[in-house]
């Protein structure tokens, strides 16, 4: 229980700094790594698809 | 969508978002990242941006990002609004965007065959079908197959672009 108010008060204690510099937060979220794979994979998802993709047929119409 | 969301702020380039759950284990920080998955020029009529998320979590003396954590934070049905929302305002700035989403697959989502965050985005997106098809194009894609998005079908990736 001690231990749980201590972890508890350097996780506060922790997030209050980090919450002071946006710019890290947006730097931590960009260079993430897990969201770099989570990318990658979207991507090979992407490409299992059959094309043309439905926008692009809608599109591809709406233009001619 | 008039659902309860969190405020959220993003960076000037317009892809990175952050937020702050608030919850019954506290506050934890969220954050989004929108990246493009081809070029305009491999897909003429429109680009494709992927949307993941997480939680930022402390690592040794700095702090990492985590997709597969479950916060257990008691406000998942407002973080994924949150993120439909932010989905929303990244469309509205970038009107030609096709813009995917993908779920975590945790080992509970695992077990159950079910993907239990593309569940909650779709319910989100379900409980605001009226209002959302109005403005918004949604289709899901299953192994293989794409269709125009069917409220009640379960998909492995949502894909969604202004009307």
């Amino acid at each position: 229980m001690y231990d749980q108010m201590e972890k508890d008060k350097s996780y506060e204690a922790k997030l209050e700094e980090l919450l002071k510099d946006k710019e890290r937060i947006y730097e931590i979220i960009r260079n993430s790594p897990a969201l770099k794979r989570r990318n990658e994979k979207a991507a090979a998802s992407l490409a299992k698809l059959p094309r043309p993709f439905p926008w692009e047929k809608q599109k591809s119409e709406a233009n001619s | 969508m008039n659902k309860d969301c969190y405020q959220f702020s993003k960076r000037s380039d317009g892809f990175t978002y952050t937020f702050i759950s608030e919850g019954i284990r506290g506050r934890i920080v969220k954050g989004v990242l929108i990246s493009p998955l081809y070029s305009a020029f491999t897909y003429p009529f429109s680009s494709v941006y992927n949307l993941a998320f997480g939680d930022l979590v402390p690592f040794h003396d700095t702090w990492m990002l985590d997709d597969s954590v479950r916060s257990g934070n008691g406000d998942m049905p407002k973080v994924i609004a949150t993120v439909v929302r932010i989905a929303m305002d990244f469309l509205v700035r970038n009107h030609n965007s096709i813009l995917s989403f993908e779920g975590y697959m945790d080992e509970k989502s695992v077990l159950r065959g079910k993907n239990h965050r593309n569940l909650l985005y779709q319910r989100a997106i379900n409980s605001n079908w009226a209002e959302l098809s109005k403005d918004f194009k949604f289709w899901g894609a299953s192994g293989r197959k794409i269709d125009s998005y069917s409220v009640g079908i379960a998909y492995d990736t949502i894909l969604v672009g202004l009307i």
